[in-house]
């Protein structure tokens, strides 16, 4: 039954010769191609009234993406991916407490540095399984991480439930620059552990959906060497429990439209970990077909986090338990992004263009108690891709 | 402990937008293998673009407290 089912999937993506039935059956071994996207990243410079003193520019990346698909034959392909990302700005350090409102401190010199990252995955297709094992390293000036992880699809016999599971295992390393100046610890480890599960179900001829979940244990020095805290007129470094527990449960739908052809895609992630930080993510794009080659996908991102318990903008007195942390990115706050895409597809390739505003504000928190912090980022995101099937 | 905020508004409007979507599922239908043309349409891919869906979870991973998907997750990076 199953070898049938398969057959008149076979021949009906052959025959009917359908756009991106390998994205449906996952069995499908994808085309050999090769694939490139540049991105530039901008974030908005630091208000000068919120500015205590430093370098107000803030980050700017640009990163260029390849990767190589090939077949080896009908059950084997490999995969190749780099990225190279080079980055230019001043980073916020800490907070002062001010009669006008908190004001943050940057770091004084513009930072310069480069990554790059190397992927390699081999993926076997056999009957109803796909299964998937990867490795990678990524190497900055300050920073080292080797990474490994194994992916494993099963398809049920009628095609419309694909049940996929993981497993990762990252092993970082951080030396931080100008450690013995600035007092930052020389050199410290981190890893991090994580498994997944999810089920995509087909509901009817015009819609799928997914959903799972993700479980990641980190530990090892988990504080960010760059950042500090004010407190009672000293200013001491960014110091974080060293183990953290994450859970994140994923649910993304799409739904197709008839009369317009387009597809209405509604993504949510509910995510919580044992520093107490809870956070919502809503994405939804319409992904609208315009005459054969053209694609217009508008979208919005909404997104929310709550703090933990250990941070704050600045402390008048030590926390007892040893634990601090100024950075913004663990405040609570709220973003908006607002993204448009556009993809032009020929038979063998195709170009993609994409813009994206991202804005964060207290305001837009869901939940908890949002403060003044100075150092929420708003960005700029441009990207160009380029793809094609050999 | 923390208290809850001015946004129980914003609170409730998502919880009326999971619940629109969830309430609008369609039930599960049979679906022979020649009705999944719609299906197969690239509008309707989970993952649009393999390149961009990395840089998406690079980029928020490195701005937002919150990360990790419905996949195993790569490594780890200095960004500040």
């Amino acid at each position: 039954m199953a070898k049938f089912s398969n057959m008149i999937r076979s021949l009906l993506a052959s025959s009917l010769g359908l756009p991106g039935m390998q994205e449906l059956l996952a069995q499908e071994a994808p085309d050999d191609a090769i694939d490139y996207r540049y991105t530039h990243y901008d974030e908005d410079p630091l208000p000068l009234n919120k500015l205590a003193f430093g370098d107000p520019r803030r980050y700017e990346i640009q990163s260029h993406q390849f990767r190589i698909i090939r077949n080896l034959n009908d059950s084997y392909s490999l995969e190749l991916g780099y990225l190279h990302e080079a980055m230019s700005g001043s980073s916020p350090l800490y907070v002062l407490p001010d009669p006008s409102g908190p004001l943050q401190v940057m770091s004084g010199a513009t930072i310069r540095e480069r990554r790059n990252q190397a992927d390699l995955a081999i993926t076997r297709r056999k009957h109803d399984y796909t299964n998937t094992f990867a490795i990678g390293y990524s190497t900055e000036n300050d920073y080292e991480a080797l990474y490994a992880s194994y992916a494993g699809e099963k398809d049920s016999n009628d095609g419309l439930r694909t049940i996929s599971w993981g497993a990762s295992y990252s092993d970082d390393e951080i030396t931080p620059t100008d450690a013995l100046l600035h007092g930052r610890v020389l050199f410290a480890e981190r890893d991090s552990i994580s498994g997944s599960l999810s089920i995509t179900q087909v509901l009817n001829r015009n819609a799928v959906i997914q959903s799972g979940v993700s479980l990641t244990r980190q530990s090892g020095y988990l504080s960010d060497p760059y950042k500090q805290v004010w407190i009672n007129q000293a200013v001491l470094n960014d110091s974080r429990p060293g183990r953290r527990v994450m859970f994140a449960w994923t649910t993304r739908f799409r739904q197709y439209m008839e009369r317009s052809r387009a597809a209405l895609t509604v993504d949510y992630r509910f995510f919580q970990d044992d520093w107490e930080i809870t956070a919502h993510t809503l994405e939804s794009a319409w992904r609208q077909p315009l005459g054969d080659n053209w694609e217009i996908a508008p979208s919005i991102r909404y997104y929310s986090q709550v703090s933990p318990d250990f941070y704050a903008l600045f402390y008048f007195e030590l926390p007892p338990d040893g634990y601090w942390s100024s950075d913004y990115r663990l405040a609570t706050y709220g973003a908006l992004s607002y993204r448009l895409h556009a993809e032009f597809r020929q038979e063998r390739w195709s170009l993609s263009l994409g813009a994206e505003y991202y804005n964060s504000d207290k305001s837009l928190a869901l939940a908890g108690t949002p403060e003044n912090t100075p150092a929420l980022v708003d960005f700029w995101r441009l990207t160009l891709g380029f793809k094609v099937e050999l | 402990m923390k208290s809850t905020c001015c946004s129980t508004d914003h609170q409730l409007l998502l919880l009326a937008c999971l619940l629109a979507v969830l309430l609008g599922l369609p039930a599960c239908a049979p679906v022979q293998p020649w009705e999944r043309g719609r299906l197969a349409q690239p509008q309707m891919a989970l993952d649009r673009d393999a390149l961009l869906a990395a840089m998406d979870d690079h980029i928020y991973a490195s701005k937002e407290a919150a990360s990790g998907g419905v996949g195993p997750s790569g490594g780890g990076c200095g960004c500040n």
